[in-house]
């Protein structure tokens, strides 16, 4: 007789899930698993990098180039918002009532950094240009017809025949070394007693302080550098500075820039400087170029 | 660092210490990983990845994957390794990352299911269970048997949710006490006893047919 079968015997939950713990790959398997580690280990090491971490590298390296790009961004933006600012900016001296709009331009001792601030400022509103006085600044005022204090343009001949030089004409530094000589020797001849070996003194002191005057000027366009004088020499007598109010020194540098001998133009530049300085005598004693071409006005300090 | 010699029974004391004992010979490892000493990652590779791997092939059923996901548990381990203090076990750290590589990697494949078996090896000591389970004069029976009991249980497991996956997981298979498990899933041990609970009824259910009652 053939024996029955015997059921078979089940297992429990925990039985199983024993069993389950030895479900395990073999070698070969391990041996992918690595090969497939190394590659993974190493795909990360050139992963990619975000692009905000590219950024940043990127502004790491050209930190020492992005900082002048960053100082004329700066510079820029704080040009547009003198522009548009309605309060204190240069605007702020641009008046419809204004009867004599003026272009200020503003000469940096670099040329290549000179920029021309063509606002139209009023004159009767000069804090468009107080503040720290540049080097140089150059006022040109627009003509107006109905002046009759102006000298006519006819009147304004140049002193200057030579042409202006070329705007990239930078004094060489042979020159500017020369400049303390120049002015002790001034100084020497002012204690001497000798007005014409001081005219001379001076006039070779400030002859090449005047040529970086022409050389920045130029810069700004014609209208600036033709103003200027390179001889400065004594054409008017004491006399004639007396009766129009001014020292021989303030007289000289009128005379030099309008190239008329008249008491009564002499005066009525004065009063054009002095007005375009809302009268400040203390700024206008500290000048030491004057030019005026018809309509334009150029100062320095 | 856990202590869990005074909350367990004396048999789980030992194996207690013995994870103490081997935390420790982790930290230093990892100390000296931290230091420059990159081979010494190998070691820990060598002594976690099945560990590793078992957790994350019974959570997702699938060797490649889990292969896939454990080669990037490590890799995040040895890139995250300068932020690991010490003020857990290294195993229990690793478990963590394995654990929730597996969580996203489920919650993004969730319509995307391949089931596969790994061979039961015989030499394990569920030798005695396997004969158990089939007749042992009928070795082709043994293994369809094997096979398909297999199976039912993967079935089974996959139809757990996959915090109530990843409790069994880690305490049926791999061995975690309900203190390590809180630790590497983020939660208190109360919901670990809970999801445990839950989970077996639902196996028991799922697998009546096929479990002793």
């Amino acid at each position: 007789m053939i024996p029955a079968p015997q059921p078979r015997a089940k297992p429990t939950l925990e039985d199983l899930l024993r069993a389950k713990r030895s479900e395990k790959p073999d070698a070969a398997f391990w041996q992918d698993f690595e090969r497939g580690l190394r590659q993974k280990q190493l795909a990360a090491i050139i992963e990619p990098r975000p692009w905000w971490l590219g950024l940043s590298l990127l502004s790491r390296k050209i930190g020492p180039l992005g900082m002048p790009i960053s100082a004329g961004a700066a510079a820029l933006l704080a040009l547009v918002v003198m522009r548009v600012s309605p309060v204190g900016g240069l605007t702020q001296a641009v008046s419809l009532s204004s009867p004599e709009p003026v272009a200020v331009a503003i000469v940096t001792p670099s040329a290549s950094a000179a920029k021309v601030l063509s606002t139209a400022s009023s004159v009767a509103a000069p804090a468009a240009t107080e503040g720290a006085i540049p080097l140089t600044q150059a006022v040109t005022q627009e003509p107006k017809v109905a002046s009759a204090e102006r000298a006519k343009p006819d009147q304004l001949a140049f002193r200057n025949p030579s042409p202006a030089p070329a705007a990239d004409a930078v004094v060489p530094a042979s020159a500017r070394a020369a400049l303390p000589l120049n002015a002790e020797r001034a100084e020497i001849a002012v204690a001497n007693n000798a007005p014409a070996s001081s005219a001379v003194a001076l006039n070779s002191a400030t002859d090449l302080d005047f040529e970086v005057l022409v050389s920045a000027s130029s810069a700004l366009g014609p209208g600036i550098t033709e103003v200027t004088n390179s001889s400065f020499a004594l054409t008017e007598d004491d006399s004639q500075s007396d009766r129009a109010g001014l020292n021989p020194r303030q007289a000289r540098l009128l005379s030099n820039a309008t190239g008329v001998a008249e008491d009564k133009s002499l005066a009525s530049v004065r009063e054009r400087v002095l007005h375009r300085l809302a009268d400040d005598e203390a700024r206008y004693a500290v000048i030491s170029r004057v030019g005026v071409n018809a309509d334009r006005l150029s100062l320095k300090f | 660092m856990f202590n869990l010699a005074k909350t367990l029974s004396p048999a789980h004391a030992d194996v207690a210490q013995e994870r103490r004992r081997e935390a420790d010979a982790d930290l230093f490892l990892v100390h000296r990983v931290q230091a420059g000493e990159v081979d010494c990652f190998e070691t820990l590779i060598t002594k976690y990845r099945e560990r590793i791997w078992g957790v994350i092939y019974h959570m997702t059923s699938n060797r490649e994957d889990a292969a896939d996901l454990t080669q990037d548990t490590f890799i995040k381990a040895f890139q995250s390794i300068n932020r690991f203090q010490g003020q857990s076990a290294f195993f229990t750290w690793l478990y963590r990352i394995a654990v929730n590589a597996t969580l996203n990697y489920l919650q993004k494949a969730k319509l995307r299911r391949f089931f596969s078996l790994e061979k039961i090896r015989d030499e394990e000591p569920v030798g005695a269970l396997l004969d158990q389970l089939a007749d042992p004069g009928n070795t082709s029976d043994r293994a369809a048997c094997l096979n398909e009991l297999q199976q039912k249980l993967n079935e089974a497991m996959q139809k757990l949710s996959i915090p109530h996956r990843t409790v069994v997981t880690l305490f049926e298979i791999d061995g975690l006490s309900h203190e390590e498990i809180a630790e590497v899933v983020n939660c208190s041990v109360g919901t670990v006893r809970s999801r445990l609970h839950y989970a077996k009824q639902q196996l028991q259910a799922d697998l009546q047919n096929y479990l002793n009652a």
